[in-house]
């Protein structure tokens, strides 16, 4: 940072907004202290290294991409206040940086003023404050191949080969549903990995709703098999499976009324 | 030796499974090959950013205060702070 005001102490009286984990942060002056510059300006540096916040938006994962934020602010009003600008090449990029599984983009520095809904209680001052912030982002990006052969692959290959369901002889009715089975928990399994990674976020992900098309297909597959199976079975047959079937009905009916009355009971609705 | 038929649709698939599987294959090669952080990346597009970066911009008023990044490194993104 340059400035000219020899009153102004820029250099220590700004704050990284969105630092994370602050106590392992790294701010190291690259000077002793502020170097006068040939046109009489003031000017300091600084190493900082450590983690930033950010709120990502899943919707669109495992494709879609991310905005890196790092926000500076100053700490003083009145004036000590630290009015930010530009440089004229702002930001730069090292050309080495890579970053695994994300193509990043190019980098922006923008300026600001951010003004707090409030004073913080301050008789002397009755307007709200406001504070100059810059803010550094960095676009990030899925690779579309790289995230459709990780993520889509596997889901297609276990949904055709749930659909293979359908080449085995009605007949071989312990087959098919076995093969549906083992689709379902391969799908729960690859599912598990899957959201390992992820936040707990209140609305659906573009991988959510694949995987949950894909169950839908699974079950679909095994209530058709397990449907054709039934047809095929003779008079006997039928009339024996009968009152299991009576059962069942009754099975889920008890199941789902204790499910709810529990529900009631520990939530209240 | 009689050959197991194979019904049209089932082929049909199964060619259409492994064909989008070969393409994501090329595909995700042709992206680990070309994917640089920055379209400018040679030592000549370095050197222009650093040329560019000597025209400096002047603090006019009192509390301006002149800033710019320089972006070393990305080490990790973590989703979720697990």
């Amino acid at each position: 940072m340059r400035w000219s005001n020899p009153d102004l102490q820029p250099d220590q009286h700004f704050e990284i907004m969105n630092a994370s984990e602050s106590w392992s942060a790294m701010n190291t002056p690259l000077e002793v202290g502020p170097i006068s510059e040939p046109d009489g300006t003031l000017y300091h540096s600084f190493h900082y290294q450590g983690a930033f916040n950010f709120k990502p938006n899943l919707a669109d994962y495992p494709f879609g991409g991310q905005v890196l934020p790092i926000v500076i602010e100053g700490t003083l009003l009145g004036d000590y206040a630290i009015n930010f600008i530009p440089d004229s090449t702002p930001v730069v990029m090292d050309p080495g940086l890579t970053l695994p599984g994300f193509t990043v983009g190019e980098p922006k520095l923008i300026t600001t003023d951010f003004e707090y809904a409030t004073n913080f209680g301050d008789i002397g001052n009755p307007s709200a404050d406001t504070y100059s912030r810059t803010v550094i982002t960095t676009p990030i990006s899925h690779p579309v191949w790289s995230s459709a052969v990780k993520f889509l692959l596997p889901l297609l290959l276990v949904v055709i080969t749930a659909s293979l369901i359908f080449l085995i002889p009605p007949r071989l009715g312990d087959a098919r549903i076995g093969l549906g089975i083992t689709g379902l928990l391969t799908l729960v399994a690859m599912e598990t990995g899957v959201s390992y990674g992820l936040p707990d976020v209140e609305y659906l992900m573009l991988i959510d709703v694949l995987y949950i098309l894909s169950y839908v297909f699974i079950v679909a597959t095994i209530f058709q098999a397990i449907a054709h199976t039934w047809n095929v079975r003779n008079e006997e047959e039928r009339r024996e499976i009968k009152p299991d079937w009576r059962v069942t009905v009754a099975y889920l009916a008890v199941y789902f009324l204790a499910c709810g009355i529990a529900t009631y009971f520990f939530v209240g609705y | 030796m009689r050959v197991a038929h194979i019904p049209r649709w089932a082929a049909i698939l199964l060619f259409a499974v492994a064909a989008l599987f070969a393409m994501s294959a090329v595909g995700s090669v042709a992206q680990a090959s070309t994917s640089s952080p920055l379209t400018s990346s040679s030592p000549d597009d370095a050197s222009q950013v650093t040329a560019a970066a000597t025209v400096p911009v002047s603090p006019s008023g009192p509390n301006d205060v002149v800033i710019g990044a320089y972006i070393l490194n990305i080490q990790a993104i973590n989703f979720c702070n697990k």
